[in-house]
Order: structure tokens, then C-alpha cells, then sequence
């Protein structure tokens, strides 16, 4: 083979990989709500994830240092509750610096941990979506735990982003499930709305 | 003694002053020479190394034996929280500017001259002021009590000491980009083309050039604004993306700003330790504008939050991250196709390539599917992942690529052989496996969900960062070896003044015999004053070409003895080759 057509043919199979990429890829790009697990990430301006069916929805406003959820647990402003299986929308804001909304269970792949996240920009307002799994479960309660991501400042030993946290309980779908998180809440449950209704 | 020595004004009674000891003083302060100046910021480069490698160690050392929260050891000793996150900070920032940079800048204002054979400087006052400009400025940062990675994390407040500090910097690394681009044209005859290399550093100072403006223009806004610190109201504190998108228009040239300097480099050492022409010549040569332009618009995947249309995104985010890798790829196949089946001889300098090449393979690898994946994006965001990719490119890929060329430079710089070929290696071992380790526990954290930038975390992820010190201190043990051989190299190397390094006249020839092989040669054009046999093979070769200056390149065609002789890999003498030399010295200055 000739020199020239080694070179070309090699552009062309690397050029070919990256379409090939870009397309198979392109569902997941930005596409919000997957069946399984799956999520997006994004701007609200830009886009609300396409989500089908019923979903939870959770505000979450970042401030140094600390995550202010709504609804959130009588009492306690930085824990909330949720129920598995209904996909939860997180809007995310930032009250003054950039932070990370980062939930983790600090799990690795043989406990079947999980993490994800969204950064909070101030003056933007970006979600992510997650459908916490039923198959997790200890008990009749999971945690998640939140911390930021994105480094927002130490005043002090103890004040500061290393000891900026939240966390998430979920609890089982279905009735039991949601008379506990109507408890925890106060009443105040999430709003629930339907993705294909919008 | 840097944050005192601001450029003098040289014409200060030169004469009057027959003080030693002030003469000294002066030539430190002003660089005349392109060898000199080179020295100079060899020193430099290599006292950021230790200054943000040891800020480097104190992280990894505290990480390595905490899990607790406590910063252990050295809390007991006042050691707080505060000063942990602001060594992370001053690790990044002087690595960055302070080692990559000036080791870059030592290598490409010693290979342009050298390699163009006007062995000059373009601007020397410039360049010697920017480079003082970069100290003054990186000093100022070090000692600006910053907590912040940086600037683009505003609204985030820095001391406004550190706002100025990387205003000053900025416009010092600008200066030093210009003073080398002029040095790269300086005297530039009307038939005079640029080889490889010097394209490559061309291209590389035009990109950093355009992309310093944008994050200058910021660091102003940012003074000017209640944010500065200094009083001033004149603009609004900076909208974030806006702020996010000039910074990291600056950053994604800058974070190929190191490799691109020496990458040209590198192709033409790969080709003298193959001892044959570089696979495609025109290849690599097509490369350089498409790296230039993708380098330019890969910036906008940090552009993660911004409501742009999702197309825009589309293009510049995902398709140019992802073809980013085509020009990378292509030219790693072509050196390793150079390389095929040859018996090079491996020394630490081929080691270091080879490991740099993978480097850049792994680390560009793990970080394509980021911005295009969301997915995983969010899943790996901001945790260890990060910190690994880039260890990978600059550690690995960036300065392992520097550690190659400079065991060619240093020692022809000095005027003497390598000291120890063997602690050579033993850098080498240190440096990859050491990085490596390092590179791997904070890759496999980033999957397990380890955030970033943090001081406490779960027992889970501390066995990993047991590792990354252990290898921390590997590569820093392994920098000591270099520091040593170069300090014996000095001392103690056998004598062997370098008028012509063999790189540059095996390197052309090789380069020449390509563009014979695919019939590119034009014998009119020529790419250095130092004569050079045109190729290796002696078929076509045209009559001697009257050059403006009366020394073609073509001049020695046919001393195939020379070549021969070259391409043992042995420095020639000053006296076989420099008496040919057109040039004089200008190092000896
Ligand atoms: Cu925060
Ligand atoms: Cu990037």
C-alpha cells in the first residue's frame, strides 16, 4: 500500500470513530431521564430534561456553606426525603459563589456505589435528574450523602467547603413509603408532576 | 533575592564600574545571549519545580496519612486547614507558570536560534523583562495569602494582591511569547522556510498569544470591579460564565502550551534515534494548523452551564474535544511507524518520549468521552478523575517530554558530556512510576466518587492515597537525581564544547531526505544558516543554491562521511563541524 492511502485511510478510520461516537452518543447528550438509572444534567434556561411520566421535583439552594433543600425535613433544612423509583428533578441554584451538588454513597464498584452531580452557578439555574433504585435498600430507608464539589472557601477549621453537606433519604415507593416521608416532611411532600402532561 | 531584582535600566555607567561582582549581577539580570538567557530560565524552571513539587508533597504526605479530617502530621504544628487548600492552589498555579512555562520557554529560546543558526535573541530586553516579570509576578502570587484555585472561580474573593500578581505574570509570559516570535524572525531571509520544530513553537506562541488577551482582559475587569479589592468601581463584578469563558479560552491553548513547544522537537528526535526520515513529513506539517484550530475551540466543554444552543455545543464542545484526538493520534502513529523495526538506542531521553506519547494517550483518553457523555460527566465531575487527567498531560505527557529534550540541551548548553547516563534512567523510572502510581490512585478514587480538593474523606479511598504519595515522592525523589546530574554534569562532565548539536544537523538532514522522499523539496528554500548535508540519500540533489547570504543549505550535499558519522548519535566536535559553522558563538556573551 502506498504511503498517501496508509495516511488517508487512517484520517478517515479516526474521523469515522468520531462521528461514530458522536452519533451513537447523542441520545444520552443533555437527554435528561434514561429508564434506568439515568439522568442528564443541564441548564434550565436552555432545556427541562425530557422526562416521561410522573416526577419528583427538589430545590436545592447552595450558600456557603451549606445546601437548603425544599421540601426538607421538619427542623432540619439540609436534609430531604424522597421516594425510589420516581424519578427526583434537583434544581439547583447559588445563592453567592459556585458550588457542587455532589451525591455520593461512597460506595466503589463492588458495593455498587453511586455518584453524581451538577454544578450551581450563581445567576444560572441548573437541574439533574436521578431515579434513586428500590434495589439498594437496607431497610426500609436508604442515605445519600451530599457534599459540594466545587472548592467555595475555609474560614475557619470547620466552617468552610470541606464541611459543606446535605443528605437525601429515600424511602420505598408505594404507601408505606410515603406516609414516612409525609412524616419526616411535615406534609409538605415534593411536587409530583408528569413529564408528558407539560 | 527575585521579588528585589527588577529589571535595571543597562545603560548605567557600564563602564565606570570595574566591580566584578556587579558585572555578575548584571549579566544575571540581563540575558544578551540566547545560551545564556536559556541557562537562565533552565535555573528558574527548575527552582518552580521545587518550589510547587514541594507544595505537591506537603498534599500528598498530609493525604497520605489522614482519613480522619485532621491534617495530620502537621496540624500539630499550627498547620491549618487554610494553608493546606492555599499550597493546592500554589501547586497548580507555579507548576503551571512557573515550571512548565519557563522550562518550555529554556527549551524553545534555545532550539529557535539554534536550529535558524542566527543564534540571537529577537527582543533580548523583552524577553529578560518578561522573564523578571513572571518571577516578580509568581513571587507575588506565593506570598498573596490566595486560597482560590485561580481566578475563574469568581465571585469567589482573592486578596486583590493576587489579582495584581496575576496581572503581572500575565503580562510578563506575554512578553516572553512576543520576544520569542520575534526571535523566530529575526533576520529572516526572503527564501527562508521553518522546519518543524519551529512551526510547532510558532503556531504554539500565536495560540497562547491570542488566548493571554482574554484572561488579561478578565484579570482587569476583575481589578476593575468591587471584586478587585483595590477600591475601583468602574465595571460590575463579572458575570460567571462570561469570566469562565475568557479564562478558559487562555487555558486549553495553555494547557498544550508546553507540549506544543517541544512537540515539533520531539518529532525530529524520534527520527535521529531511527536513524531515517520521519514517516510522512507533510503529514506532521498538516497537523500543526489543524492543532492550532482545535486547540482554539475545544475550550467551550468548560462551558458546561451556559443556556447556548445545545448545536453550538454540539460542534465546539463535543465534536472538537473528540477530534482533538485525530492530530494527536495521527502524529503518535507516524513516530511509532518512524520507529518500526529500527534498533534505537534507549537512552532516557527515547524513554521519556515513548512514556510521554503513552501519557498523552491515556490521559487524552480518559478524558475524551467527559464532555460528550454527560453521563459520565456527572458522575466523574470534579472528583479525582480530574486531578489524574492532569497529572497525565502536564506530569507525564508535558514535562516527561521536557525531560527528554533538556538531557540533549543541558549538557551542550554547559559545554560538557552527561555526567550519568545511568541516574538518567533511574530518573526516568522514578519520574513514570512514580507519576504513574499517582496518576492510577487518583483515577480509580475519581470512579469510587472522591471528590476533589478535599480534607477529610471515607477509609475507602485512603489506600489510594497512600499510593499517590508513595509515588509523589518517588517522582520528587527521581527530580533529586536529575538536580544531581545536572549539578555533576557541570562540575564534573568531561569538556566537550558543542559548536553544531548533532540533533540540528541530523535532524535537518533527516528532515530534508522526507521532503526529498515525497517530493516536496524545493532547493531554493532554506531552513537554517548552518550548513547542513541536505539529506541522506544523494540522489536528486540540485546544484548549490545561491542564498541572499551566499550559504545554502545544499552547500555540504555530498559528505556522506559527515552523515554517517552523525547519526551515531555522538556530539560532534566543535572543531570538525564549528569551523564550518556560518554563525558565530552569540552563547559566550
Ligand atoms: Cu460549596
Ligand atoms: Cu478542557
Amino acid at each position: 500500500m502506498k504511503k498517501r492511502n496508509v495516511l488517508v485511510a487512517w484520517t478517515l478510520i479516526l474521523f469515522l470513530t468520531v462521528v461514530v461516537l458522536e452519533v451513537v452518543y447523542t441520545p444520552y447528550d443533555y437527554a435528561g431521564y434514561q429508564i434506568a438509572n439515568n439522568v442528564g444534567e443541564g441548564v434550565a434556561q436552555a432545556d427541562y430534561p425530557p422526562i416521561q411520566g410522573p416526577y419528583q421535583v427538589v430545590y436545592v439552594t447552595c450558600e456557603q456553606w451549606q445546601f437548603l433543600f425544599s421540601p426538607h425535613v421538619v427542623g432540619a433544612p439540609t436534609v430531604t426525603v424522597v421516594q425510589a423509583g420516581v424519578p427526583v428533578l434537583f434544581i439547583v441554584r447559588s445563592m453567592d459563589v459556585t458550588h457542587g451538588f455532589y451525591v455520593n454513597t461512597e460506595g466503589n464498584f463492588a458495593t455498587q456505589g453511586i455518584q453524581f452531580g451538577v454544578m450551581a452557578v450563581p445567576g444560572y439555574t441548573d437541574f439533574v435528574t436521578w431515579n434513586f433504585q428500590p434495589t439498594v435498600f437496607q431497610g426500609n430507608q436508604s442515605l445519600y450523602h451530599v457534599m459540594c464539589s466545587e472548592y467555595c472557601g475555609v474560614t475557619a477549621q470547620g466552617l468552610g467547603h470541606p464541611w459543606m453537606d446535605a443528605l437525601i433519604i429515600v424511602v420505598p415507593h408505594g404507601s408505606a413509603g410515603v406516609a414516612l416521608q409525609s412524616k419526616m416532611l411535615g406534609g409538605n411532600l415534593p411536587e409530583i408532576l408528569n413529564g408528558s402532561a407539560s | 533575592m527575585s521579588a528585589k531584582s527588577e529589571p535595571v535600566a543597562p545603560e548605567i555607567e557600564e563602564e565606570e564600574v570595574p566591580n566584578k561582582a556587579f558585572n555578575i549581577f548584571k549579566s544575571i539580570i540581563y540575558s544578551k545571549g540566547y545560551k545564556h538567557f536559556s541557562i537562565k530560565l533552565v535555573c528558574f524552571g527548575m527552582m518552580w519545580l521545587f518550589i510547587a513539587g514541594s507544595f505537591g508533597l506537603d498534599l500528598r504526605t498530609q493525604s497520605g496519612f489522614s482519613f480522619t479530617g485532621n491534617l495530620l502530621p502537621l496540624q500539630e504544628l499550627g498547620y491549618s486547614t487554610i494553608a493546606y487548600f492555599q499550597m493546592m492552589t500554589y501547586h497548580a498555579v507555579v507548576m503551571f507558570f512557573g515550571t512548565i512555562f519557563t522550562l518550555g520557554f529554556s527549551i524553545a529560546y534555545y532550539a529557535v536560534p539554534t536550529i535558524r543558526g542566527t543564534k540571537k535573541l529577537g527582543m533580548p530586553w523583552m524577553a529578560n523583562l518578561g522573564h523578571w516579570l513572571v518571577v516578580f509576578g509568581l513571587m507575588m502570587v506565593i506570598g498573596s495569602n490566595s486560597q482560590y484555585m485561580f481566578t475563574f472561580l469568581i465571585p469567589l474573593k482573592n486578596p486583590a494582591s493576587f489579582y495584581v500578581a496575576e496581572l503581572i505574570q500575565f503580562v510578563g509570559d506575554e512578553l516572553l511569547i512576543i520576544a520569542l516570535i520575534a526571535t523566530a524572525y529575526v533576520d529572516k531571509l526572503p527564501n527562508e522556510k521553518f522546519s518543524i520544530p519551529v512551526s510547532f513553537i510558532i503556531m504554539d506562541c500565536i495560540a497562547m498569544g491570542i488566548g493571554i488577551i482574554t484572561v488579561l482582559g478578565a484579570i482587569i475587569w476583575t481589578i476593575l470591579s468591587p471584586l478587585g479589592g483595590l477600591g475601583f468601581d468602574v465595571f460590575a463584578i463579572p458575570n460567571v460564565e462570561v469570566f469562565r469563558a475568557a479564562f478558559w479560552f487562555e487555558s486549553h491553548p495553555l494547557v498544550y502550551f508546553g507540549s506544543f513547544l517541544v512537540l515539533g522537537l520531539a518529532v525530529w528526535m524520534v527520527t535521529i534515534y531511527a536513524k531515517r526520515p520521519v514517516y510522512s513529513e507533510r503529514m506532521v506539517r498538516y497537523m500543526i494548523p489543524v492543532l492550532f484550530v482545535l486547540s482554539m475551540s475545544v475550550y467551550i466543554h468548560h462551558m458546561a452551564v451556559d443556556p447556548i444552543p445545545l448545536w453550538i455545543r454540539d460542534v465546539f464542545a463535543q465534536v472538537a474535544t473528540e477530534m482533538i484526538a485525530v492530530p494527536f493520534v495521527i502524529i503518535w502513529t507516524i513516530l511509532l511507524i518512524t520507529l518500526k523495526y529500527t534498533k534505537p538506542k534507549y537512552d532516557a531521553s527515547l524513554l521519556f518520549i515513548i512514556a510521554a506519547i503513552a501519557g498523552n494517550i491515556v490521559g487524552g483518553a480518559t478524558a475524551e468521552p467527559l464532555q460528550p457523555i454527560p453521563a459520565l460527566d456527572f458522575t466523574v465531575h470534579n472528583t479525582m478523575w480530574i486531578p489524574a487527567h492532569i497529572h497525565f498531560m502536564m506530569a507525564t505527557f508535558t514535562l516527561g517530554s521536557f525531560f527528554a529534550f533538556l538531557y540533549w540541551m543541558i549538557p551542550e548548553l554547559l559545554g560538557r558530556k552527561l555526567y550519568s547516563p545511568g541516574l538518567g534512567i533511574f530518573h526516568f523510572i522514578g519520574w513514570s512510576v512514580g507519576m504513574g502510581a499517582l496518576e492510577v490512585a487518583f483515577k480509580v478514587q475519581g470512579i469510587e466518587g472522591a471528590v476533589r480538593r478535599e480534607i477529610a474523606w471515607p477509609a475507602l479511598y485512603e489506600p489510594w492515597f497512600q499510593m499517590a504519595m508513595i509515588g509523589a515522592w518517588l517522582a520528587g525523589i527521581s527530580v533529586i537525581a536529575f538536580t544531581t546530574n545536572v549539578l555533576m554534569t557541570w562540575r564534573m562532565g568531561k569538556p566537550n564544547p558543542v559548536s553544531v548539536p548533532v540533533w540540528l544537523t541530523a535532524g535537518m538532514a533527516l528532515e530534508t531526505q522526507a521532503k526529498i522522499n515525497e517530493g516536496t523539496y524545493d532547493p531554493n528554500v532554506i531552513y537554517t544558516r548552518v550548513p547542513v548535508p541536505v539529506g541522506l540519500k544523494l540522489a536528486p540533489v540540485p546544484a548549490a543554491t545561491p542564498s541572499s547570504s551566499g550559504r545554502g543549505s545544499s552547500r555540504m550535499a555530498g559528505v556522506s562521511r559527515a552523515i554517517a558519522k552523525m547519526l551515531k548519535l555522538s556530539r560532534m566536535r566543535g572543531s570538525e563541524l564549528g569551523a564550518q559553522a556560518a554563525g558565530t558563538d552569540g552563547g559566550k556573551s
